[in-house]
């Protein structure tokens, strides 16, 4: 698959010596949709913007179509789609004010998609942008951010803030829409629920870089939740060795060790390790998954 | 060309919607109540009052003065208002267009107020059969240069400041001469070469005398639009310097 998105070794840190990256390679490929996920402040938004050519990595590079964001930065941008969570409509009162002021910027418009949007938005042009509840002016953005032909979409946090309904209503009738025209969409979030719904591909960033990075089934599939009894294990480590371990956390009386494989296979692997059969190990909800991997550990237990 | 203009078309109307010009109305009030309070009784429409080139030049002081605090508003609210929301800076412009936009649009705006201002000052001053001066004229051009002065300093420094540190620096930056200077003139300060190195170094100094008197018979002399022009040179290129360097900087969100 030809990579419209590539993120090679990007480190990047703030002023005050906080590293938010470090060394995070991944790709995007032509179609795809990825979850971006990650706990508050693990660089999700860093990433995105650095896609942007809004912030500059320390180290490595970002490609997009090909082209650095340094240099090719409005080339770049003609062809994307962009909306955040917290980013303000700027360039016009209504919502037919700001759709106009949009179109001024890019070479190609698609007037069938921006006014199929429009309708299943229930939004008219003359709508005040001001007097639109928070779901509709996300919904107003992203018709901005994708009615130039947009190839690749990055989406900030898209649904934050809106109720479960309308955060239901706003992926299925408008990213999912927008995936089924061929556009390749990056989008990041920490509601699993959100992801399950969408499908494609997950990458999990943790303290700076990525723990994970494969296909939403495969992860289903493939990884579950080990927890053994730390009277049986009083050292973690010996399952750190153990093939396909994903990260190995203390919690209360147990370790929980996530690995991958089915989970009568993990048993047994495990099993191997410490001699001993009380192991109980089972394929988990998206969620737990997500907490199990980059949830604190429990200081008080270790 | 086309993206630059849709940029300071939307400055435009979106000063209006933010109410920057606030602080216009404001001061344009203030205007009148003091030029009541100061000609009181005097202050008739009849034909030929003895005060009108004191009223007249009054009218047009809070005027301008009130456009340029507006100036000042706009320009550094702008840029920090465009950092938060990021939007702008995610459209397929080159950074520069964008400020230019800004310049342009919220020069078009202010210019078309001071004009109005001086369009008023100029019924006025036929209605009492006066004379209009080259020196008004000099009060006009000194009015638009302030305003473009004020928004080449104040809405670059936007782009990596606070509105308030913006706003600030670009006083500082346009008043630290005058200030020098008028410590040299009451004796506090000795060293002339301290004045004479701020005043290279910090040239955006405007002399805003034909401004505040605009209608009064003054001489205009040569000297007063060479300085005007140079003033609005070198804020010019303060301009094009900070653009230059903020050209492919990070984009800060902190506002």
């Amino acid at each position: 698959m030809k990579p419209v998105l590539e993120f090679l070794n990007i480190s990047r840190s703030y002023k005050r010596g906080v590293v938010v990256l470090k060394d995070v390679s991944f790709s995007v490929g032509q179609g795809e949709v990825v979850a971006l996920l990650g706990r508050n402040g693990t660089g999700k938004t860093t990433l995105i913007n650095i896609a942007l050519g809004l912030v500059k990595p320390e180290r490595g590079e970002v490609r997009v179509f090909g082209m650095s964001p340094k240099t090719n930065a409005a080339a770049i941008r003609e062809r994307i789609g962009y909306a955040s969570e917290d980013g303000a409509l700027r360039g016009g009162e209504t919502v037919g004010e700001l759709i106009a002021f949009h179109r001024k910027f890019f070479r190609r418009w698609n007037d069938a998609l921006e006014n199929e949007l429009l309708n299943r938005f229930g939004l008219s042009r003359r709508d005040r942008i001001r007097r639109l509840s928070n779901g509709q002016q996300r919904q107003v953005g992203l018709l901005c951010a994708v009615s130039h032909y947009a190839d690749l979409l990055l989406l900030d946090e898209p649904a934050a803030g809106l109720d479960p309904a309308a955060r239901r209503e706003f992926l299925e009738t408008s990213i999912q829409l927008l995936n089924r025209e061929g556009t390749t969409i990056l989008f990041s979030s920490h509601h699993m629920t959100d992801v399950e719904r969408l499908g494609g591909r997950i990458v999990l960033l943790d303290q700076g870089t990525v723990r994970l990075d494969r296909d939403l089934d495969r992860v289903r599939g493939e990884v579950c939740v080990a927890i053994v009894p730390r009277a049986l294990a009083p050292n973690g480590d010996v399952f750190q060795h153990a093939a396909g371990c994903l990260r190995v956390r203390a919690a209360q009386q147990d370790w929980h060790v996530v690995i991958e494989g089915a989970p009568d296979d993990v048993r047994a692997r495990l099993a191997g390790l410490i001699r001993n059969e009380r192991i109980h190990c089972a394929a988990v909800p998206l969620e737990e998954l997500f907490v199990e991997l980059v949830g604190s550990e429990r200081q008080e237990d270790l | 060309m086309n993206r630059i203009w849709a940029v300071a078309l939307f400055t435009m109307r979106e000063a209006l919607w933010r109410k920057a010009w606030l602080p216009f109305v404001g001061l344009t009030i203030l205007a009148f109540i003091l030029v009541f309070v100061q000609f009181g009784a005097s202050l008739t429409f009849s034909w030929q009052n003895p005060y009108a080139d004191n009223i007249i030049s009054s009218f047009f002081f809070f005027w301008s003065w009130g456009t340029l605090a507006t100036g000042l508003i706009l320009g550094c609210t702008s840029l920090p208002i465009e950092r938060r929301a990021r939007m702008m800076f995610t459209l397929p412009m080159e950074r520069w267009q964008l400020i230019a936009g800004k310049l342009i649009g919220a020069q078009i705006l202010l210019s078309a107020l001071v004009l109005v201002g001086y369009g008023l000052c100029i019924a006025l001053a036929l209605r009492q059969h006066l004379p209009i001066l080259p020196f008004s004229r000099l009060g006009l051009v000194t009015a638009l240069c302030s305003i473009f002065v004020c928004l080449c300093l104040s809405i670059p420094l936007g782009l990596k400041l606070s509105s308030p540190a913006a706003g600030t620096l670009s006083v500082f930056l346009v008043l630290l001469p005058a200030f020098f200077e008028a410590l040299a003139s009451r004796g506090l300060l000795q060293e002339k070469w301290i004045v004479t190195a701020i005043t290279y170094l910090l040239p955006f100094r405007v002399s805003t005398h034909p401004m505040n008197n605009a209608f009064w018979n003054s001489i205009v002399e040569a000297s007063h639009y060479t300085k005007l022009g140079w003033s609005v040179l070198f804020s010019f290129l303060f301009f094009l310097i900070l653009l230059t360097l903020f050209r492919r900087s990070e984009l800060s969100t902190k506002s």
